[in-house]
């Protein structure tokens, strides 16, 4: 007797057409469709904000708005890009890419799929929502503590305190759900074959970004639940009058706040080796020492939190765990960086745009890991403390290292999610337009915090004057150059030249054997990995 | 040179990589790691993260749950000299359908819903057969190859 194994479970079985297929959809494409949109939306509200910022800091005094307003600005930029840009586009990727990568016909849990995505948008709206109830007379504005929400600070705003405590609560049970598919995902849903040590780079790195989210976001959601209790309800967790621990906030906050530079940064140290391999024509070089660090790298980023706050005031051995510990991190990530190199040592490379996008981004996160070691120093910290060094610092990890990861993945998979190729020479000039005003915004902050420049703060002395306008110059020069990226991605999804299955020469792994763009149901035949 | 097919069977199933033991592994593995945190920030006064942790952890494992109960889920035809026998299998049901499998008739119709249905049925009676496991395209694949089985073998 023959048995034949044929496919997979299917929890969708015919498509609906119109809104209702975007309402309803439980398909993997489609929902990492919506997240990779919305992501795009997010970014350029996101981004518009900061340019508001920017053109604020052209000249010293105030000249556009008031400190009040610029704060809001600044907090709910980070929100902003950190959990409605940043995060979904990962999360896109995860969507379109897993099930494809790992011959699964789609996620392992559809319908929650469904469900963390469509609790984005709302928090998106309490995010952005307060400034609009500010101007029918309504509160007081958005929330105005930075990201980072810090007591007393916080405990004392107006509603848009309130507004984004529910709007991180959205997003971290976006996160759980969404987090909670990949695991299942992961596990249950390998193609017969595929062990995990075969799984690509991209489906470890978004693991281990899934453990890091099931280990923080609760306390997340703790702390600002703690924050909410103690501005309505008459506890006293952070406040020191009542006998509680504003610096307690600053561990809950951080305990979540580092590993998530890491949620952000992993899915892309996944599949930037991927490209790297792709255009270098060869082998991925040291792929279990890439998923050993990429462990090591997880493991490590929580046990570091403290570093962003030296200055609040602890221990002398807890200052110097805290400086080692941040320190080691730089082992395993120098062993990345290793990998990335030799998988392009004497390779037969040719620069398209998410190769260039790829090697930029190695070049410009290097830059970021480096500040990084020089803020990771306890000393050198309390001069570099909430000054533009720290701006400087962290926009070249999560711009660079994050966003311009992103553009690379965005590149490398567009013709295989739509079908068509997108026009390089645009994606060429929006690459050097991207690197050379991304440079020129944040070199000179670097100087700025050096010198000393404080963050947060609308007004600067004269002498800083140069710079800043230097800065806010090239920082219009890169949001309007984003403007080429979605004319680009636009115009890919509405035609272009047909792209090819395999789409690139060197491209390796299960989803490029599937057509440009692949059918609803991936892999209706289950595929075996040798 | 002719062709007899005294049996023949087709199983449709979901594939899980991962076995039950492994799967509770990891799931106490992901319960330590959460509880670990939350009960070390409720030690320092923090215990707001406690059941937030707790409730993660719940979700985690009932999303494990439903994988599991569905994990022996599968359908079948299996193809006998003279019975055409469907199987089909899953955590609340189960159901054994027999047919003669001279009568036996496969056929493909559109639903309401605009989704194919593969039927197997004979004398009035029809069973329906891979509408969990399997899509429109591989019906009708599935349909055209059930056919030639059962003409081929009189």
């Amino acid at each position: 007797m023959s048995t034949t194994t044929i496919t997979h479970d299917e929890e969708h079985h015919d498509h609906p057409t119109g809104i209702m297929r975007w309402l309803t959809t439980t398909n993997h494409k489609d929902i990492g469709t919506m997240y990779l949109t919305f992501s795009l939306i997010m970014f350029l509200v996101g981004g518009a904000m900061v340019l508001g910022i920017r053109a604020e800091l052209f000249q010293p005094g105030l000249q556009l708005m008031k400190p009040e307003f610029y704060n809001q600005l600044i907090g709910v930029h980070a929100l902003i890009m950190i959990f409605s840009a940043l995060m979904p586009a990962a999360t896109g990727f995860a969507n379109w890419m897993i099930p494809l990568q790992i011959g699964a016909p789609d996620m392992a849990l559809p319908r929650l799929n469904n469900w963390g995505f469509w609790l984005l948008p709302p928090s998106a709206i309490l995010l952005t929502l307060p400034f609009t109830l500010a101007l029918f007379g309504i509160g007081d504005g958005a929330i105005a503590t930075g990201w980072t929400f810090y007591p007393p600070l916080s405990v004392q705003g107006g509603i848009g305190v309130d507004f984004a405590i529910f709007a991180v609560h959205l997003l971290g049970i976006s996160s759980v759900m969404g987090s909670i598919n990949i695991i299942v995902t992961l596990f249950n849903m390998r193609a017969p074959g595929m062990t995990l040590m075969k799984m690509p780079m991209f489906a470890w790195g978004w693991l281990i970004t899934a453990f890091l989210l099931v280990a923080t976001i609760p306390v997340l959601a703790g702390a600002v639940t703690m924050l909410l209790t103690d501005r309505h309800f008459g506890t006293h967790f952070f406040s020191a009058a009542g006998g509680g621990d504003p610096i307690m906030f600053q561990h809950l906050f951080w305990f979540f706040g580092h590993p998530e530079v890491y949620i952000l940064l992993l899915p892309v140290w996944g599949f930037i080796p991927q490209i790297l391999q792709t255009f270098s024509r060869k082998p991925m070089y040291g792929y279990k020492a890439q998923v050993y660090s990429l462990w090591a790298i997880g493991a490590l980023s929580v046990v570091v939190w403290a570093h962003h706050f030296f200055t609040a005031g602890m221990p002398v051995p807890a200052l110097l765990y805290f400086m080692y510990s941040t320190m080691a991190i730089s082992l395993p990530l120098a062993v990345l960086f290793f990998c990335w190199i030799k998988t392009m040592w004497r390779g037969s490379m040719t620069f398209e745009t998410p190769m260039l996008f790829a090697v930029g981004w190695i070049i410009l996160f290097g830059i970021g890991g480096l500040t990084g070691l020089v803020l990771a120093d306890v000393a050198a910290d309390a001069q570099y403390h909430n000054s533009y060094f720290v701006v400087a610092h962290f926009h070249y990890t999560l711009f660079a290292g994050g966003i311009m990861g992103i553009m690379a993945g965005v590149y490398y998979w567009l013709p295989k999610m739509t079908g068509h190729m997108y026009n390089e020479k645009l994606g060429k000039v929006h690459f050097w337009l991207t690197a050379i005003a991304f440079n020129m915004t944040f070199i000179p902050q670097f100087f700025l915090g050096l010198a000393g420049m404080p963050r947060r703060i609308p007004d600067y002395a004269i002498q800083f004057t140069e710079f800043n306008e230097i800065s806010t110059i090239a920082a219009f020069a890169l949001g309007f150059s984003q403007l080429l990226f979605v004319y680009n991605i636009v115009m890919c999804v509405k035609g272009g030249k047909k792209a090819t299955d395999k789409v690139w020469e060197g491209a390796v792994g299960l989803e490029w054997t599937l057509s440009s763009p692949p059918p609803y149901h991936s892999f209706t035949e289950q595929p075996t990995v040798n | 040179m002719a062709i007899l097919i005294t049996d023949f069977k087709i199983t449709v199933m979901p594939n899980n990589s991962l076995s039950v033991k492994n799967t509770i592994r990891l799931v106490m593995g992901l319960a330590v790691m959460s509880m670990l945190v939350g009960i070390g920030f409720a030690l320092a006064g923090a215990w707001m993260v406690l059941p937030f942790a707790g409730l993660e952890i719940v979700a985690i494992a009932y999303a494990f749950y439903i994988i599991h109960l569905h994990s022996a889920d599968f359908e079948s035809i299996t193809i006998l000299d003279d019975d055409v026998i469907i199987e089909t299998n899953g955590y609340k049901y189960s159901s054994v359908e027999k047919f003669q499998r001279y009568w036996a008739r496969v056929s493909v119709r559109k639903q309401a819903d605009g989704k194919e249905a593969l039927f197997i049925g004979s004398h009035g009676k029809e069973v329906e057969f891979g509408r969990r496991f399997i899509n429109d395209e591989q019906r009708i694949l599935l349909a055209s190859q059930l056919k030639q089985k059962l003409n081929k073998s009189y």
